[in-house]
């Protein structure tokens, strides 16, 4: 299927690697679906809306820089999921890249977790008090 | 919006299964407490905001060379996923 998109141009993917979002992302309640666009040699991704071409993420598995990063998910968005076991569950967290990339940061406070198997997927709220919704990714080389 | 005075000790039940306490009082904060299914998701309003504010900045980021800031990270070999196989041409 042929979507457009304002970063990529007109771009062709496979329908069934569609996620749905029942809920959409908090302030894009109205977008559903979105697609996963893998960048080669790179441990980003874009997530791409199907319906909004201007609407893109930047994401990223958080192992990444935060080897123990844990994510709770209630039992609740579980059953919204259709996850079989939590361990099925891909979590990936949104990055904001500013001008300077050293400086860019990651929402912790807000991971996505995708069903790959049920194709659904959804932003949870966490409550741990020690994540934020910017975390810088690499230490200051100079910190104050 | 409904509103309901209270004092310190009582509650205010919402549907059947929703409770809400007044635990404590001192000056201009309430503390309160939340009896609720475990089913139904309890947050404060500011971290809903944040994170709907963060979504809404980081949806602005134009298209990058994504392959290129993936060597800030040296020692990451990314994993080749067989399940998701879309990418934009350029």
């Amino acid at each position: 299927m042929k979507i457009n998109t304002t970063r990529f141009g007109e771009i062709d993917v496979d329908e069934s690697t569609f996620f749905n979002f029942s809920d959409g992302l908090l302030g894009f309640p109205d977008i559903h679906q979105y697609v996963i666009l893998d960048v080669e040699d790179s441990p980003f991704k874009w997530m791409q809306a199907v319906e909004k071409p201007e609407v893109a993420f930047v994401i990223c598995d958080p192992m990444i820089f935060m080897p123990d990063y844990q994510v709770q998910v209630t039992r609740h968005d579980q059953n919204l999921l259709k996850l079989k076991d939590l361990s099925e569950g891909v979590v990936a967290v949104i990055i904001r890249i500013p001008e300077d990339p050293q400086k860019m940061t990651a929402n912790m406070l807000g991971p996505i977790v995708f069903n790959p198997v049920s194709r659904l997927a959804k932003q949870i709220v966490l409550v741990d008090p020690n994540y934020s919704t910017k975390m810088r990714i690499f230490k200051d080389e100079n910190p104050k | 919006m409904l509103v309901l005075s209270r004092h310190k000790d009582e509650t205010i039940i919402i549907g059947d299964n929703i409770e809400v306490t007044v635990v404590d009082i001192k000056g201009d904060q309430v503390r309160l407490g939340i009896v609720a299914p475990r089913d139904v998701a309890v947050h404060r309003k500011e971290v809903y905001e944040a994170i709907q504010k963060e979504n809404i900045s980081a949806a602005k980021l134009g298209g990058m060379d994504l392959g290129k800031l993936g060597k800030l990270f040296p020692n990451v070999k990314p994993k080749k996923d067989s399940d998701e196989k879309n990418k934009p041409e350029k």
